[in-house]
């Protein structure tokens, strides 16, 4: 499996590639971008993912604008996108649905968390694929 | 209010570092912050800002071998993998997480603000009182390290700037220390 994470933070690119590993996912490669316009980059020169995991609050471009950018080109359509993000305002969480985002994970998360949210949601994705 | 205030930011100081450090913290009120700065120089200084209806400011204040700690914990790093870039990097994560818990225990209406990218610094902290703010600064003790958090912030009578977005620098670590 091979997932786009997209976060300013390197950091946190990290802890959201190791939680993704806790939870079982096996990644053969992940990718990186640190705003929308390198997420975007990568997703237009590269194979689709198999899964994207965004940040929101991000210099540049943030997550939702790469959303719908992303929506907007048509780019890696079938691919589930999921946001982890410190932002919690009803507001932003219904901006990220409605272009595109299939969850939403608030910092700080544990493994746990990853696993309930994203494989369910991810397995279902696979399937219709 | 200052009651909850301080108690709201030490659940977010809990819910942040237990839940990804696996860390437990316990802090005392701002008197003791205040007469027991921090010692070990140089500091890394993490700002996240609010804008809207909630307007100010969280800081979060460690030395170096904090910051080692506190990257290893959160990266799952030996310290001689860790560089300052990535101590500044957690530093910014981990304030924008506090902020982000703080306010959401804050009812609704009033909590209506977005949050800036961290802003990192290295140096002392420098900080003006601004009487128009609610004002706290919490001294934690985490596994024989410390750490100080402050918090200014007030409530804007103008809806309209709720969805202005802020930003600042993220994650430059400046240095005002040789």
């Amino acid at each position: 499996m091979r997932a786009l994470i997209v976060d300013d933070s390197p950091v946190m690119r990290k802890v959201v590639e190791r939680a993704l590993r806790h939870a079982g996912l096996e990644l053969s490669e992940v990718l990186q971008a640190g705003n929308g316009t390198e997420a975007l980059e990568v997703l237009r020169n590269s194979a689709p993912p198999d899964l994207i995991i965004s940040d929101i609050n991000m210099p540049g471009m943030d997550g939702l604008q790469f959303l719908e950018q992303r929506r907007d080109e048509g780019l890696a359509p079938g691919v589930p996108v999921f946001m982890i993000t410190t932002e919690s305002s009803a507001p932003l969480v219904l901006r990220a649905i409605a272009a595109g985002a299939r969850g939403y994970i608030c910092k700080p998360f544990t493994p746990d968390q990853i696993r309930a949210r994203i494989v369910p949601l991810l397995i279902r994705s696979l399937a219709s694929a | 209010m200052q009651q909850d205030l301080i108690r709201h930011l030490d659940e977010a100081v809990t819910e942040v570092f237990g839940v990804m450090l696996n860390l437990s913290c316990t802090a005392e009120p701002e008197q003791v912050a205040a007469a027991n700065p921090l010692d070990r120089p140089p500091y890394f200084n993490a700002s996240v800002l609010f804008s809207g209806r909630l307007q100010g400011r969280c800081c979060l204040q460690f030395d170096e071998q904090t910051a080692t700690k506190l990257t290893s914990n959160l990266m799952g790093i030996s310290g001689c993998e860790i560089s300052r870039d990535l101590c500044a990097d957690t530093a910014g994560e981990l304030c924008n997480m506090i902020a982000g818990c703080w306010k959401k225990r804050h009812p609704q209406d009033l909590a209506a603000s977005l949050l800036s990218c961290p802003i990192v610094t290295q140096g002392q902290c420098q900080h003006g009182i601004d009487n128009n703010r609610e004002d706290v600064t919490l001294l934690n003790h985490l596994d024989g390290h410390r750490l100080t958090l402050r918090l200014a912030f007030n409530y804007s009578n103008s809806p309209n700037q709720t969805h202005k977005r802020v930003r600042g620098n993220p994650r430059t670590p400046s240095s005002s220390i040789p």
